[in-house]
């Protein structure tokens, strides 16, 4: 995209001073702040870096920082010792400045407290240190950057194309023995095209017999840009790739991409529209869930739960098909609202499926879970502990199954999710047997969602009344996170007051949750760590995207 | 009819002939049960599955088998570069003949067997173990990463689950005090409660002893949930990824042979073999009753269990399994020695 004239922040203070102003970018023009608004309050004053409050509902975060680049390791540490996590790292190219900018951002575990970190670096020779031996998650996050934006994080231990194509040097790098070489560890790879990796992962996996030394996961074998994509198309017309980066879960990525953008416009979306997301959602966090069981128990060499998973996901695919006309990629919810309301059929439809599943997860239960090849194959496998899940920021059913209640339903509630009365299922054990609980318990939890949002929907319209018809976000940056069914999926808009977004981050749940495979894996057998990776349940377009 | 078999083929003709009779015999029952069993598999998937199965091909899809077979044998034998030709051709043939040899002693129905030779225990035994180096050395020519770990399990595994299968094969020796398959089947004549798996006055833990072969039996014919050398969802298709065509097809009909040579001792060590439980019927149609049983179990596990894991397989066969067999073993000493019939 043609850049040039952008200018969104032209009198932002050089990077080595704090920035003193409340928001992070002075407000533009047609978007005044209002002037009573008391300060926001700043939950991070007692640390020596000048954190400032931001107000949530208008940005999605809660504090941030701007710092210079040196002193991009001592705030990570400090805010490891906070407790918090790395959620993703983003690159943004002022190109205008002449600068690159790259921001950090950390999420809290256990509560609401969502921290942005900036830092500004000169464009023809961006180089900042690596966090990764305070958070190991940012290796990727890093790799990313790197691939998008060549900025060179200096220390880090691998900065070789993450998700763009592997230069010809690279399948040279780690040589395999040639034939007839005596060693008795060899190189494995696992995939792209392999049962157990769903998609086009690799894995290269350095193994002694069977027990794995190391495993290095190769990613971006279905990198479609979708973060470019975003850049280069309006706000309406990027709406339809949000529901083909993770395509099980795309009701919830959706309603991130458009809650960004309300939350941008300081849209108020109708009541009826906010419960049947969260209604359409939830189905869709079942339909996810069911998709995985049945890959998961095929990893595990069991083929029949696969087909009945796949009975009772086709009655939500048919239930969401009437209402959205997709089966899949259902594109629903539309910038203010809904494309259309439902229709009778689906809320009876939906009212008999909840009656119908309960029993379902009850069989399932006495048939699979229950079962003790099955309990033995996970009980103990492939143990995550919490600190590991927060140190490489991984986020839904495999942080929950670390002993961590995070969901982004209860800890930053979004959309009409406070109305609901449903428990957040949070197994200690760590292993893999518990991050399988969590699933099959929020199965049971979005069930009941779904029943009270069938009785509690009010009436009214499900269209904002005036949405404009060009849309042009307010100069800054926005975010929205979602509980997606893999785990936290936020969505950062940089916005230069166009119609399209200066940059689109997708903080996607699967490569967080990935990240943590290598360290996770070691020493394990091949057939733990398969079990392992399907517990972590992976979709790879959610990684490269 | 059976009757009229089992005297035609026993008495009236010369043994040359009635040897190829018993071959050709022996060789289309495998094939045809090969095919089918495979059609048994997949309908029985389907029902397992809610899913209909196969039902293009013939009426319920029962011409499915032979479009397959016509499929498989269409298709190139691809030999991969850098393979070891010979063991990679060699070992599906390795895999299967065994299954056929052993075939020739088991009693189909009163004297009804190709050969009535006084080893055939220890002769489907001695046989048996060559199927391991089939898969062994099919894995290893194959030059597959793959292919080799599943080697080394198939070597480990069967290793493991052949010592329980023959301390328990010593028990029913010890009962039965010979190793003629016919003789073994005489002796459980009369009602069900004669058969070996009931004879609880022998030794009370017989049909634990039956349940330990059948477990074995499993295990050896690396069916779910002990398939560890194919473990699709592990290692590819295991010892088998590099073969194509036929070559796949005989490993794949070698595994039902041996899941039908499996369940056949089964019948005539545990089940009585031929003979009827309540008096009626010939024994062919009892024997294939009680077989086809089995199988069916066969069919029913691997559809219902998920695979175990290497581990929790050999230690079920080390702790559990060989531990028990023994115990069955010396208590049947025990109990022979105190109550002599």
């Amino acid at each position: 995209m043609s850049a040039s004239d952008l200018q969104p922040k032209a009198d932002l203070p050089p990077p080595a001073t704090s920035v003193a102003a409340p928001a992070p970018r002075p407000a533009a023009p047609t978007q005044p702040l209002p002037a009573a608004a008391p300060p926001p309050p700043n939950p991070l004053a007692h640390l020596p870096f000048a954190f400032q409050g931001v107000d949530y509902a208008a940005r999605g975060y809660h504090c941030e920082v701007t710092i210079a680049p040196d002193q991009i390791i001592a705030v990570a540490e400090s805010l490891d010792k906070e407790g918090l996590a790395l959620d993703t790292i983003t690159g943004v190219d002022w190109i205008a400045e002449g600068q690159m900018e790259v921001v950090y951002d950390y999420f809290h575990p256990a509560r609401a407290l969502r921290v942005v970190v900036r830092t500004r670096l000169p464009r023809d020779n961006p180089e900042v240190a690596s966090i990764h031996r305070v958070f190991p998650g940012a290796n990727w996050h890093e790799r990313e950057t790197h691939d998008f934006f060549g900025i060179r994080f200096l220390g880090h231990p691998n900065l070789t194309p993450f998700l763009l194509p592997e230069d010809a040097d690279y399948h040279t790098h780690e040589a395999i023995p040639p034939h007839g070489v005596p060693s008795e560890m060899f190189t494995l790879n696992l995939g792209p095209q392999h049962p157990a990796t769903h998609g086009v992962l690799r894995v290269k996996l350095r193994m002694d017999g069977e027990y794995i030394l190391h495993a290095e996961p190769v990613c971006g074998y279905i990198h479609r840009m979708q973060e470019k994509m975003g850049e280069n198309r309006t706000y309406a017309q990027f709406l339809p790739n949000t529901s083909r980066i993770d395509y099980l879960s795309a009701m919830t990525y959706t309603h991130a991409f458009v809650g960004a953008v309300e939350r941008a416009l300081k849209l108020q979306v109708p009541p009826r529209a906010e419960y049947i997301r969260v209604l359409t959602s939830e189905l869709n966090r079942i339909s996810s869930h069911l998709v995985w069981w049945g890959a998961f128990l095929l990893d595990l060499g069991g083929f029949t739960p696969l087909l009945y998973a796949f009975d009772d996901r086709e009655k939500i695919l048919d239930l969401l098909e009437g209402v959205t006309g997709s089966r899949l990629t259902y594109s629903y919810y539309r910038i203010g609202g809904l494309c259309n309301d439902v229709d009778d059929a689906f809320i009876k439809g939906t009212r008999q499926f909840v009656a119908q599943m309960r029993p379902r997860l009850k069989m399932y239960r006495s048939l699979v879970t229950d079962n003790i090849i099955f309990r033995k194959r996970l009980i103990g496998i492939g143990p995550i502990s919490r600190e590991m899940c927060r140190k490489y920021g991984a986020t839904g059913p495999v942080i929950r199954g670390s002993g961590v209640p995070y969901d982004v339903r209860r800890v930053e509630p979004y959309s009409v999710y406070p109305e609901f009365d449903f428990e957040v299922p949070v197994f200690g054990e760590g292993d893999s047997l518990a991050r399988y609980l969590v699933r099959m318990e929020e199965m049971a939890q979005s069930l009941r969602i779904i029943e009270q949002a069938l009785d509690k929907l009010p009436a009214g319209p499900v269209m904002v009344e005036k949405v404009p018809r060009v849309i042009k976000l307010p100069a800054g940056d926005y975010c929205y996170a979602v509980e997606a069914a893999r785990g936290r999926f936020a969505v950062r808009i940089v916005s230069d007051n166009k119609e399209i977004p200066y940059r689109v981050k997708l903080r996607t749940p699967s490569l967080s949750n990935l990240s943590l495979f290598e360290e996770a894996s070691a020493g394990m057998l091949l057939p733990d760590a398969l079990a392992l990776m399907g517990s972590l349940d992976l979709v790879i377009p959610d990684i490269d995207r | 009819m059976f009757d009229w078999l089992r005297h035609s083929v026993s008495a009236w003709w010369p043994e040359p002939l009635r040897l190829l009779l018993f071959l050709v015999g022996i060789l289309s029952f495998v094939g045809l049960n090969a095919a089918y069993l495979v059609w048994v598999e997949r309908k029985g998937a389907a029902r397992f599955q809610r899913r209909p199965g196969p039902t293009e091909v013939g009426w319920a899809g029962l011409l499915q088998p032979i479009a397959d077979a016509a499929k498989l044998l269409s298709k190139q034998l691809i030999v991969p570069a850098g393979v070891d030709t010979t063991l990679f051709r060699v070992a599906p043939l390795l895999m299967m003949s065994p299954a056929l040899m052993s075939l020739v002693v088991i009693p189909w129905s009163p004297g009804l067997a190709a050969r009535n030779i006084n080893v055939g225990l220890l002769m489907i035994f001695a046989f048996g173990s060559i199927n391991v180096m089939a898969i062994m050395l099919g894995g290893w020519s194959s030059r597959n990463k793959y292919s080799i770990i599943s080697a080394a399990r198939i070597v480990s595994q069967n290793v493991a689950y052949e010592i329980p299968m023959l301390l328990v094969v010593v028990t029913m020796i010890m009962v039965t005090g010979t190793m003629n398959l016919n003789e073994i089947v005489l002796q459980q004549a009369g009602a069900f409660w004669h058969w070996n798996i009931f004879r609880v006055w022998v030794n009370p833990l017989m049909p634990v002893t039956f349940v330990i072969f059948f477990t074995c039996m499993l295990a050896e014919t690396n069916r779910a949930p002990f398939d560890m050398a194919e473990a699709e969802s592990e290692l590819v298709a295991g010892a088998y990824t590099e073969y194509s065509g036929m070559g796949f097809g005989v490993f794949f009909m070698a595994e039902y042979a041996n899941i039908l040579l499996g369940c056949s001792l089964a019948t005539a060590l545990f089940l009585g073999g031929w003979q009827s439980p309540i008096g009626v019927l010939p024994g062919m149609f009892w024997f294939l009753v009680k077989l086809y049983f089995l199988v069916f179990s066969v069919v029913w596990i691997r559809w219902t269990f998920p695979r175990t894991q290497f581990y929790g397989l050999l230690n079920l066969s080390w702790k559990i399994l060989i531990p028990a067999s023994l115990v069955t073993l010396i208590l049947t000493s025990a109990m022979m020695k105190l109550f002599p019939a």
